[in-house]
Order: C-alpha cells, then structure tokens, then sequence
C-alpha cells in the first residue's frame, strides 16, 4: 500500500520517529524544509482530522501530537521538546461507566499554530487552541483557546506576559 | 534470563498487552517485577526504568500508557485497571536526598519513601502530569494536564495544578463518594 503521508522531499524525518497511518484516511502532510526530529510520536485517534506542519517548521525530541479533528501548523514554527498536542478529550459524565468506554467529547475544532509561532518545552496544547502568527508560548504552559497575534504568554492557566514590540509592528498593531 | 513471551524474566506480561517494539522496557538488576495487565498498551516511546528504589511496578488491565511517558520504579508504582495515561507524563516515586550541601547531590543517596505512585481504577491522567512519591489517585478520578501530583486525589473529582488539588467533583449519577 502506498504510503498515505505526504512529506516534501526536502524535509527531514528522523528515523527514529513513529508516524502511525490512520486506518480511516487521515493524513500528514509536511511542508518543504520541515524538521520532526527522533522520539516524535503522531497517533492518528479521536476523530478524522488531517495533521499539517508546514514549511520550515520544526517539531523537536519527544513531542506527541493526537490528530483528533485536526491540527494544523503553519510555515516557520518552533515546537520545543516534549510538547503534547492532546486533540481529543475523553468523555466522563458517566461515574457508573469506567471513562475509557465513554468516548470522546465534539471537538472543538482541533488545534491550529499560525506561522511564526515559537513554543517552548513541555507544553501542552488543547483541542480549540488557537496560536496566532508570531506568537510565543512560555516552556511548561497549557493552552486552550486563543492566544493574540504576537502575544508572550505562559503559565497554567495562561495569562498574557508581554507582547512583542517591533519594526513591523508599529504601522500594523495587532 | 529469557522468560514467556521472549521478555526478561522479571517481567509478567499478557499476551494480549500491545508493547510497542519502540516502548524501552528497562529490566531490573535486582530481578524487581514488572507486571503489565490484559489488553493494556504501552506506546511507542515509553521509558521504564527500574532506579531510585526496590518497588516493583505493577500495571493493571486495560490501561492506556502513551507515547513519551517514563516510570522509574522508584519506591513503586501501581495502576489498577482502566487507567489511561495521555503523552508525556512522568512518574518518578523517588527523591534525591539534598540535606548536605558540602556533598554533591549525586552521591547522597535517595530518601525514604512515602508509599511510592499509586493510581486506582477507572483514571484519566492529561498530557504532560508528573507523580511524585505519595501520590495516591482514587478511583475515578480526571487529572488535568500539566499537574504535578505528590499527595492523594479523592475518589471521581477533577483535579489539577502544581501541587494538584481537587477542582471540583466528577458529575454523574451514583455517590461512589
């Protein structure tokens, strides 16, 4: 069977990474340029969304994305070590049935990282996340919702720590 | 020091567990146990290493360990039986003991224990948590991703943080309490 991925043939895919195939059509795409590095795992489960990273955009050692209903990155995205994109969320409204029989919640769109964007360590990242271009996740936070054009935010829950100050900027404030 | 199914000795796993070939099943020195239920996975990825004690570590059936979490057996580790553990979540029952700064922390050896990592049935654990000695997860309990758990969570609650607290009780029909 053909391979159902779609990786550039200029990105680079450490072969000690695990890319699963999804058994109900998913696929990953991986833009020129692209990095995912050993010790990357992406599981096609909850739900059947597509898993993008585009060009120029690295996934660094041990970080774990769930394709859920999707996710999506953009061109010129850092993804630090160790960073889980957790899409599905299980259900548990039920306490007389155990929660691994319970399925998963509607999602909420999967997670999307705009371009430009730099994660930091050990983050977490939740379905509906929403990263706008040039943001910067601090290493260790959890993210849910939006997080603002060139926003510095970090934390668990998250706050809004800075934002960042340019050249670019100036005629064009977010 | 082969034993059933190809793995080392020590180890007891069912058949019907999925480990896979990329999951690094470290086996005890000490010949210290490692026993992985009916039906559960271990994912690609997964680190168990058996140092910072003499406790076993001891997986029940049907749990769901994913991709990029390590288990140091530490003082030991227990999960009953439907536990599921997203990516990237750390279990280490073992402290470095730090109480003379004129040696180094390398060579001070380890702290007694407090009971070891211990996670009931029926438990979902989120992304990137980290169990710490004397952690003691009841029975149908949700820990949110990115805590960090070194004491007990009572029984169906939704808890979280660092140091993770109950947030609030699980919803539902039956008082399990």
């Amino acid at each position: 069977m053909a391979d159902p991925h779609q990786i550039d043939p200029t990105a680079t895919i450490s072969p000690l990474c695990d890319l699963e195939r999804s058994s109900r059509g998913s696929r990953l795409t991986v833009g020129p340029r692209a990095l995912i590095d050993a010790f990357v795992k992406v599981k096609f489960v909850g739900g059947l969304g597509d898993v993008a990273l585009g060009a120029d955009s690295h996934i660094n050692s041990g970080c774990v994305i769930y394709s859920g209903a999707g996710v999506t990155i953009g061109q010129g995205v850092r993804i630090a070590a160790n960073c889980t994109f957790a899409t599905p969320n299980h259900a548990y409204m039920d306490r007389d049935t155990p929660i691994r029989l319970q399925g998963f919640l509607p999602d909420r769109g999967g997670i999307v990282i705009e371009d430009d964007v730099w994660i930091g360590a050990n983050c977490v990242l939740l379905d509906g996340a929403l990263i706008r271009t040039g943001a910067v996740i601090a290493a260790g936070t959890v993210v849910r919702g939006e997080v603002l054009a060139w926003h510095v935010v970090g934390g668990n829950p998250w706050r809004t720590i800075k934002t960042r100050v340019s050249a670019r900027q100036e005629g064009n404030a977010p | 020091m082969s034993g059933a199914g190809g793995w080392p000795s020590s180890f007891s796993i069912d058949p019907s567990a999925q480990i896979s070939r990329l999951a690094d099943l470290e086996p005890s020195a000490r010949g210290t146990r490692l026993v992985v239920g009916a039906r559960s996975t271990i994912d690609a990825f997964v680190k168990i290493k058996f140092a910072g004690g003499g406790g076993a570590i001891a997986i029940g059936a049907d749990c769901r360990i994913n991709s990029g979490c390590v288990l140091y057996c530490g003082h030991g580790i227990t999960f009953g039986n439907e536990v599921l553990v997203a990516a990237g979540c750390v279990f280490v029952p073992a402290n470095h003991a730090i109480a003379d700064t004129s040696r180094s922390i390398r060579v001070q050896g380890h702290l007694p224990g407090k009971g070891g990592v211990v996670i009931e049935d029926d438990v979902w654990i989120g992304a990137n948590c980290v169990f710490l000695d004397g952690a003691l997860v009841r029975r149908g309990s949700v820990i949110n991703a990115g805590s960090v758990v070194s004491g007990e969570i009572s029984a169906y609650s939704v808890a979280g943080g660092s140091p993770a607290r109950v947030l609030k009780a699980r919803e539902g029909s039956t008082d399990h309490g």
